[in-house]
């Protein structure tokens, strides 16, 4: 036999006989940390304030750090949080349960933890958490159950959650230590001969849908709505109410409120790199207040690392049926308040900030941080300045690699 | 306010009408709407003062992303 044939034929039969490497199939996931430090800083003053029955000095300072804390393993999602606001109010000393200094301290601490699952088939995201805050004279427990689902183009996202708040207004879970049995509504101090509420709990049933559409490669629009249905004490136990025949008397509410806020948004990137985002807000309820909010905020992008923020709103209100201003209620009435939030107000909120995104390793660090300043004006007088700032951090990574044999 | 929830719901069924007006984008067409300024959610550090707003007026946001109970009243 020919040696050539021989070494081609047997090159052949090699190759018939060779199988391909069983590669097998890897999968891998995507492990993500985000990890967020906030700051917010209140100052406000006005002179009407509800614990002195409308009028009196609304000077507050609130001191706001919180943390998040965002991780997801591929399909998997979960995020926590942990805040505290510590408040210093000049109105709370006119309560007067406990001796204090001209400015009393009090402090909300408040967490949430939700988790995310990620249905691919389907492109639906669902969500569950628990939430919870405490101060001294308010306890609160929230329940969260959301679903939003992305249209198979990624042209639409569909949202709904549903967010239930069970609430306990009486004082002293804080006064001798953490979690202590709480003992009573607090009430003006001139006021404790009796009791003026027989319910203590109150309860919140809030149901948000949203709807977003992609219009272009540069227009988004979206349709929020939210309704709330709320029961129980609705009133705040130490808001004073001065009469006409100059009795005093405590805020009185009916034991039901129905919430309706509907919200459409515009959000476009223009040429040059200005991203406008607008919204139009109506609210209505059945205390007889109805809201109308224009609001815009405008990301500027000077670079790519830096993004101006200036932001304006208006807001504009019609009083609730129960306001009246201090010695205008008649005793006769059978629901009546002082708040001058229930109250006919105009509002406006100008505000400025920036945005930083540092060019770091490509999966690991500081991601952005942001600076933002706001002024709010009220017509009756209330001002407020608010500086919130925050530090995002995030990592990413390949999670394990998993092999499967292929059949 | 059963006519303002009908006319509001005969709105957002007109307005996610007209969802099926718009051709999808493609990967390459997405550049600006993934931009997260774009996000309609928003970014953390706008929350304090959306959270100052509903203690401070008499309305709720539609958005709803409130984080607990709680009064912070005064």
């Amino acid at each position: 036999m020919n040696k050539r044939t021989l070494l081609v034929g047997s090159l052949a039969f090699s190759l018939l006989m060779a199988k391909a490497q069983n590669r097998g199939k890897s999968e891998f996931k995507v492990k993500e940390t985000e990890v967020e430090l906030l700051y917010n800083h209140y100052l406000q003053n006005g002179d009407n304030s509800a614990v002195t029955g409308g009028e009196g000095t609304e000077r507050l300072t609130v001191y706001g750090p919180s943390f998040n804390l965002k991780k997801k393993l591929g399909k998997n999602g979960i995020n926590f949080q942990l805040g505290a606001d510590i408040i210093s109010s000049a109105s709370t000393d006119n309560i007067d349960r406990i001796k204090s200094s001209a400015s009393r301290l009090d402090a909300r601490s408040y967490t949430s933890f939700q988790y995310t699952r990620y249905l691919e088939k389907s492109k639906m995201t669902l969500s569950a958490g628990l939430s919870g805050s405490i101060e001294s004279d308010y306890f609160s427990i929230g329940k969260h159950l959301g679903i939003t689902k992305t249209s198979q183009n990624d042209m639409q996202t569909y949202s709904a959650e549903l967010q239930i708040f069970n609430d306990d207004l009486r004082w002293g879970r804080l006064d001798d230590g953490f979690l202590s049995e709480p003992q009573f509504l607090i009430y003006p101090v001139e006021l404790r001969f009796q009791e003026w509420y027989d319910e203590y709990r109150r309860d919140s049933y809030n149901l948000n849908l949203g709807f977003t559409q992609v219009l272009d490669q540069r227009n988004t629009i979206g349709i929020f709505s939210a309704l709330s249905l709320q029961k129980g004490l609705l009133a705040t136990p130490f808001h004073r109410i001065f009469f006409s025949d100059n009795s005093r008397g405590v805020e009185q509410f009916p034991d039901e409120r129905r919430k309706l806020a509907v919200s459409l948004r515009w959000n476009r990137f223009t040429t040059g790199g200005v991203i406008l985002k607008n919204k139009v807000g109506l609210y209505t309820d059945d205390f007889g207040i109805l809201g109308l909010t224009l609001d815009n905020e405008t990301a500027i992008k000077l670079s790519p690392k830096w993004t101006l923020l200036p932001s304006l709103r208006y807001y504009t209100q019609k009083e609730s049926k129960f306001f009246a201003p201090k010695g205008e209620h008649d005793p006769s009435e059978e629901f009546y308040t002082s708040d001058y939030d229930l109250s006919a107000v105009n509002s406006i909120t100008v505000g400025m900030g920036w945005r930083h995104w540092p060019a770091t390793r490509k999966n690991k660090g500081l991601h952005n941080f942001s600076f933002r300043y706001f002024f709010y004006s009220r017509s009756n007088g209330l001002r407020a300045h608010t500086v919130s700032t925050s530090f995002n951090f995030l990592k990413k990574r390949k999670g394990r690699e998993r092999k499967k044999k292929s059949k | 306010m059963n006519q303002f929830l009908l006319k509001i719901f005969a709105l957002c069924l007109l307005l996610a009408s007209l969802g099926s007006c718009s051709a999808a984008l493609k990967p390459y067409e997405r550049q600006y709407i993934n931009d997260p300024e774009m996000s309609m959610t928003g970014f953390s550090a706008n929350k304090f003062q959306h959270y100052a707003h509903a203690i401070r007026e008499g309305s709720v946001t539609a958005e709803g992303k409130k984080g607990s109970g709680g009064c912070g009243c005064n």
